[in-house]
Formats: structure tokens, C-alpha cells, sequence
């Protein structure tokens, strides 16, 4: 038999085509990763160095991050369906159920690093890639100043200092403000103008002028139902925020009876009648809360004595109730 | 075109005033007398060579400019020069945070900038409020084995200008000409924000006051006129021969609740430069006679002028669309036209060259986002001519440009110290104490 010859224009095309599968696996597997470096404009070797290689962990944030400013909550939800027991994971799985108009339905159902995971702190430590989304949630509830703070720190805070993911949110923000000169500015650095729908958002812009300071969440939450009561989200925010910081005084402050109606805001309400020794068939009527609410309650406070306050034991058959979360939840959780 | 210089009085000694048209390309005439070159395209990025020519041509007189896109214009090339040396601070107008901050030197009749002081050097330290005073340089070095830097008789010291007797270190002031005293206020500085998101920012004291710095002995002086508790002193500046002392004071208020009833007045104390003693102050500028709230004076170096800001109320203009430039006469209190250096956004952070004859200042303008350094001149009697931007090599610069160019400072001399020697005395060396 003769010897067979690789011809070497054979071992070329299939390295070719090796290179050609590596770089469409890469493609589609990281495709994630490739929005996101293309939204803060670093050429992939530098964000390789900035990111690290890119992982399946690295994978789903950015994920999360590209389909949020796409407004694509269905592809969110679907990215968070699995609960990751992390920050950022919890703070976009609220963000996509508030924009599914399902905030207070599913907030139990899912991992709540008590209020930080419905508006992302920034804080001496934060990581950058959170710093830049902490605007996110500002801005879809209409409170542009905070979110165009957070973007602004999200760029101060950058590899490169620059990316357009951060132009174009500048550029939506002095849209709403009737800043016509940023709006050049930042569309220039876009290469030409953004989409319209920042239009949705100007309705909910504040409208009575007030002083706060950064991280008095619950005054810019109330600014905003302020100038707009129909802002169902940020009312839902704020009721989230005030049961998620075991603040039930705020909670009842805040409450508006039949506004939005929910699980968790009616176990909230017996926390707080209970707190003040008002339950009472009237009180129960009064506020709306259903009697198959009221015997899940008395199982709880059942529970709770049997079990001498298990926390193990009482996760088990209450772990997606209001009352465990307020009678257990903590930090180092 | 932007930036728009048509119509500006300039330095006989700056940099190119290189510019692009925003329509289109065109042909660009640059003439004086039967000197003239010709620049064609969209960007005008003129010749340093050909620019100096034309400047030391048309000293005293007009430049002609003619564009076959946008007609013919004139620059009047004053026989005044400016300072060379403007410094500034690069940072983000981010609000509370800065990341990478720097602080430059820039040389205003050619293109060149340098470093002096970079957060490379200083594990990212904040640095701020960099003053000149002759040939002497200051500026705050802040966090961990920070303190006031001072550059002065050839040498760099390192300060803590805090005793145990203030509630904090020193932060506004201004040194005396001689250079062995200071003027400074301390104060906690409160950010807030407006929840009407035009206003964005807003930033008050809680608490103010004024010390002098006997830089010679290391002293700090509390005088109680200047530290009393129900008035918030603050933005202290020499006059220009140091035998007084200009400030802004307002009665305290129930902060943040009322700080739209903040309103600074301008004061003046005589200062006895031998002794450190200090006289009665008297007002200046009365705010409720006025009307508003007056930041950040400065007198000029002949004495005749002082410079200050003018917002609706409180003490951080440059986040106060309002705030403008007011030049008073020394000599008549007579206020001067200052239409042509205002603008519809802030203008504050002025600082004046050496010969009295321009002033550089902060200004939104132009994207009511990022403060870019602009100058005025003012002649003899005090007419001041139209603002124009510090002239950069690639006129599309300040497009892409994300950072402030905060506190723009001239000096006439270059700073005698470089980034390096500051990351060592940042690093190496402890901070003088003060008592």
C-alpha cells in the first residue's frame, strides 16, 4: 500500500474551520458577554483583562444587564427563574416582576438581601459593575436624578471611563430634563440619536422639588408617588421597601387601602394589627384581609410555639410568608 | 462652528483658537494687513507657526477671518498677555465620588499639559482646591496621609492645617501676597440632591468658619469674630496688597429644610500682616439689599476689581444654573457689565491673571453638564468682552470630553514641583502639625 500524503491546503482549511466553530461557539455561548462589551465599548481583549474570561456566572450578569436596557423583562425573568442567591441576580428578578406589574406577589417566593436587593446600594466597597446598574431601577421608576447620579458614578468607575451603554442613559435622562445641548452632546458620542422611548418615563418625573440625600430611599420613593399617585410601580416599591426593612409604622404610613392588592401586603397588615393588639374580625373586614390569610397566621403563631422558634423548622412549611421573613430574616442571611 | 470665537478679544500669547464648522466643510481665510494663510475642511486646526505670526503681526488690532461657509468675522489680539500657566482639576461631575483624579498644568500659549498631582501616585486620593498666589502654589492632597501642600520659597511642605480646637481642617482660602500667612475657611460640606432632577445637586454647610494660617509658625488662629456659631463665614481672600480680608457669612439656618433662605453677604476685615490681628468686618455686599447669595470673591492684583458669584441662594454655585459672574469697582462699589461673560448656565470659579487684564472662570455653557474654562478680558475701565473657551488642539476635544474642568487656577509661573515629587511626599513624608 501506498503512503497517504495530508496535502497541507487540507490541514489549513481545517484549522480554518476549527477557528471558524471556536468563534461561533464562543458566539453564541458568550453572547452576553459580547452585548455587554460592545454597550461600554472596550475592544474584547481588554475586557477579557478587565472581566476576566469570560463564565457562565459572568455570563447571566451581563445577561441581565444587556435584556433590562433592552427592556426585555421576559428574557430577565426567564434568566432568573433559577434563584442565584445573589444581589444582583434578586435586584433584576424585582425589577422584571415590578415591571410585570408582580412585585409584591413573587417577593417572598425568592431571595431578599432585606432591602438592598430592590435598590442596589452604592456604598465604599460596591463593586463597579453594580455601581452601573444601580441607575437602572431609578430610571424606570422615574426618578432620573438618582439614576443619572448612579450612571454617572458607573462611568467615573469604569475600565475606560466611557461606554455608550452609559451615553445613551445620559442621553435619555436630558431628554427628560429638555436638556438640548447634553442631548447633543451624548448623541454625538452615540453617532446619532437614541430611540424614543424615554417619552414613557416623563410622566413619572418628579414634580415638587424637596432636598434628600443619597440613600434616603424611602423620601425619593414617596417624592415620586407625590407627583404622580398613579405610579403603581414606585408605590410598589416603596411598600416593598418598607416590609423589607421590617419598617411596618412606614408600611401602614404608606399603605393605601385597595390601591394594590396582594398576599403580602395583607400578612403585613396583621403583623402590624397584631403589633398593636387591634386583630379583630372588624379590623380584618376593614382592611380586606381574607379569612384563609388570618388561619395561615394562627398556624404560623402555632408553629412558632411548638417549634420554640426554629428557625430551620419554621422555614420549612413559612419560608414565602411575610411573617417569616419578619420574625428571621437578617444580615447574614 | 463650535467653539464659537467669533468677535472674542484674545491674549496676544495663546494657543491657536482651532475650531470645526457643525454644517459642512468650507474655506478658511485668517488675514492681518497682507499677512494671510488659508485653511481648508470641516476641522480649522491652524499652524502654531502661522497663529504666532499673526498674533505678534496684529497685537492691538483686529484679525480678519473670512469662511465660505459662515461670512467674515474679526478677533481683536489685545496687547494685554495672560498668565501662562492655568491649572485645574480633571473629575467627574459625578456627584459626592471621584475616580482617577488629576490635576493639570497647562501652558495657554501652546498645547501642552502636564501632571502635577495624579491619584497614579497618591493611592487615589482626592485632591482639591489648588490655589496661586505669586509664586506660591497650595493645594489639599485628602484621605490617608494627606494634608495641605504648599509649594513656596522653593519648597514643598506637607501640612495638617487642623488643631484640636476646629471641627475641621481647613478647605476654602487664600494665601497673603507676603506668603507667610492664609486665609482659610473649614467647613463640613453636606451633598444633597434636588429631587427636581434640573437642579440636580446641591451642597451646603452645616457648619463654617474662618482660621489664619501663620505658615511661618505654624500657627492656626481662631479670632471668635470669625467663628461664631450662628453664622456660617466662609470663602475668605486677601485683597490684593493683604491688608484685608473679603469673605461671605450668612446667619445659619434650619438646614436642609430652609437653605433656599441661604443667603451669603460679602464682607471685609482689616488684616495687620506683622501681627496676624485682625479689625471689625463691615458688609460689602448686603444680600438682602441685593438680593441672592455671593460665592467665591477674589480681588485682582491692582486692587481696582473683586470678582465674586451671584446665585439665588446657598454656597455651591456651580451646580446653581442661575449663578453669574459680578465684577465690583473697589473704588465706587459701582457694579460692572458682565452680559458678555454670563451665561444662561454657571458661571463661577474665577481666578484672575497677574496683570489684572483677564479673568478665567468655570462654565456650563455649551452642555450645561461639564465646566469648561473660559476668559474674559477686561480693559481700563472695566469693560468686559465676550467669553471664549480655552483653545485645544483637536477642536472636537470638549465633544468627547466627560470630565469638569474644575477650579481653573492661572498662574504666571509653572507649578515647581512635578507629579512625582508629590507621590513622594504623599508617600514618604509626614504632615507638618499646627497648633
Amino acid at each position: 500500500m501506498g503512503r497517504y500524503k495530508i496535502k497541507p491546503i487540507r490541514i489549513v482549511l481545517a484549522i480554518m474551520l476549527l477557528l471558524a466553530c471556536a468563534v461561533a461557539f464562543f458566539c453564541v455561548r458568550f453572547s452576553n458577554y459580547l452585548a455587554f462589551g460592545r454597550s461600554v465599548d472596550m475592544p474584547l481583549l481588554q475586557e477579557w483583562q478587565v472581566y476576566g474570561a469570560p463564565s457562565a456566572e459572568n455570563e447571566w450578569m451581563f445577561g441581565l444587564i444587556v435584556n433590562s436596557e433592552r427592556n426585555n423583562w421576559d428574557k430577565v425573568e426567564k434568566l432568573t427563574k433559577r434563584d442565584h442567591h445573589s444581589l444582583i441576580g434578586t435586584y433584576y428578578h424585582n425589577l422584571a416582576m415590578a415591571k410585570k406589574g408582580r412585585l409584591s406577589q413573587e417577593l417572598m417566593n425568592y431571595y431578599q438581601p432585606l432591602a438592598d436587593g430592590l435598590l442596589l446600594p452604592i456604598r465604599q466597597g460596591s463593586r463597579p459593575l453594580f455601581v452601573s446598574c444601580a441607575g437602572e431601577v431609578w430610571y424606570q421608576l422615574g426618578g432620573v436624578i438618582m439614576a443619572e447620579h448612579a450612571t454617572m458614578l458607573g462611568l467615573a468607575f469604569t475600565a475606560t471611563q466611557s461606554g455608550k451603554r452609559f451615553y445613551r442613559r445620559l442621553a435619555q435622562i436630558a431628554h427628560i430634563n429638555g436638556d438640548t445641548c447634553a442631548i447633543k452632546k451624548y448623541e454625538r458620542l452615540l453617532g446619532g440619536p437614541i430611540d424614543d422611548d424615554w417619552k414613557e418615563k416623563v410622566p413619572f418625573v418628579p414634580k415638587t422639588d424637596t432636598i434628600v440625600f443619597a440613600g434616603q430611599n424611602r423620601m425619593l420613593l414617596r417624592n415620586l408617588l407625590e407627583s404622580n399617585p398613579d405610579n403603581i410601580m414606585a408605590y410598589e416599591y416603596l411598600l416593598c421597601y418598607d416590609l423589607l426593612s421590617k419598617d411596618i409604622g412606614s408600611f401602614i404610613e404608606d399603605y393605601v387601602p385597595g390601591k394594590v392588592k396582594s398576599q403580602l401586603y395583607d400578612e403585613a397588615l396583621i403583623v402590624y394589627l397584631a403589633g398593636d393588639g387591634m386583630l379583630s374580625n372588624a379590623m380584618l373586614e376593614k382592611y380586606g384581609i381574607s379569612k384563609a390569610v388570618f388561619n395561615n397566621f394562627r398556624a404560623y403563631g402555632d408553629a412558632y410555639m411548638m417549634t420554640n422558634a426554629n428557625k430551620r423548622k419554621m422555614k420549612e412549611k413559612y419560608g414565602n410568608t411575610y411573617w417569616y421573613y419578619f420574625n428571621f430574616a437578617d444580615k447574614d442571611d | 462652528m463650535y467653539p464659537d470665537y467669533r468677535g472674542v478679544t484674545i491674549p496676544c500669547n495663546i494657543a491657536p483658537l482651532n475650531f470645526y464648522y457643525t454644517g459642512g466643510k468650507a474655506e478658511t481665510t485668517f488675514s492681518y494687513g497682507d499677512y494671510s494663510f488659508s485653511l481648508k475642511g470641516r476641522d480649522v486646526v491652524i499652524p502654531e507657526t502661522k497663529w504666532k505670526e499673526l498674533l505678534d503681526k496684529a497685537k492691538g488690532d483686529s484679525i480678519k477671518i473670512s469662511s465660505s461657509l459662515m461670512g467674515e468675522w474679526s478677533i481683536f489680539v489685545s496687547p494685554d498677555s495672560i498668565d501662562q500657566y492655568l491649572t485645574y482639576r480633571l473629575v467627574e461631575p459625578a456627584y459626592e465620588v471621584a475616580n482617577w483624579v488629576e490635576i493639570f498644568e497647562r501652558k495657554i500659549s501652546t498645547f501642552d499639559e502636564r501632571v502635577l498631582a495624579s491619584y497614579g501616585n497618591t493611592n487615589n486620593a482626592c485632591m482639591n482646591c489648588h490655589i496661586h498666589k505669586g509664586e506660591n502654589t497650595m493645594f489639599y492632597l485628602r484621605g490617608r496621609r494627606g494634608g495641605a501642600v504648599l509649594s513656596s520659597k522653593g519648597t514643598l511642605r506637607k501640612m495638617t492645617l487642623k488643631n484640636d480646637s476646629m471641627f475641621s481642617g481647613t478647605v476654602y482660602g487664600d494665601l497673603h501676597p507676603s506668603g507667610r500667612w492664609g486665609v482659610f475657611s473649614m467647613n463640613v460640606v453636606i451633598p444633597s440632591f434636588h429631587t427636581q432632577s434640573q437642579k440636580r445637586l446641591e451642597v451646603y454647610d452645616s457648619k463654617s468658619d474662618l482660621c489664619i494660617v501663620d505658615f511661618d509658625n505654624n500657627k492656626l488662629l481662631l479670632p471668635p469674630s470669625l467663628t461664631r456659631t450662628d453664622v456660617l463665614e466662609t470663602f475668605p481672600c486677601f485683597s490684593a496688597d493683604g491688608s484685608s480680608v473679603y469673605y461671605c457669612a450668612a446667619d445659619t439656618v434650619a438646614l436642609p429644610r430652609d437653605v433656599k433662605k441661604l443667603h451669603y453677604s460679602l464682607y471685609k476685615f482689616s488684616f495687620d500682616a506683622q501681627t496676624g490681628e485682625i479689625g471689625e468686618s463691615s458688609v460689602v455686599w448686603d444680600a438682602m439689599e441685593r438680593g441672592g447669595s455671593v460665592c467665591h470673591p477674589k480681588a485682582s492684583p491692582d486692587g481696582r476689581w473683586l470678582l465674586y458669584t451671584v446665585a439665588d441662594y446657598g454656597t455651591f454655585p456651580i451646580w446653581h444654573r442661575e449663578c453669574d459672574l459680578e465684577m465690583m469697582n473697589l473704588a465706587d462699589g459701582t457694579i460692572a457689565d458682565m452680559s458678555a461673560a454670563n451665561s444662561e448656565w454657571s458661571d463661577t470659579y474665577h481666578s484672575w491673571s497677574s496683570n489684572s487684564r483677564w479673568f478665567v472662570f468655570a462654565s456650563k455653557r455649551d452642555d450645561g453638564q461639564y465646566g469648561k474654562p473660559f476668559f474674559c478680558h477686561v480693559d481700563e475701565q472695566g469693560n468686559v468682552s465676550k467669553a471664549f473657551v480655552l483653545p485645544q488642539q483637536n477642536p472636537h476635544h470638549y465633544d468627547r470630553m466627560l470630565k469638569s474642568y474644575n477650579i481653573p487656577d492661572l498662574g504666571k509661573n509653572p507649578a515647581n514641583f512635578n507629579e512625582d515629587e508629590i507621590g513622594r511626599l504623599h508617600r514618604y513624608t509626614d504632615a507638618e502639625k499646627f497648633e
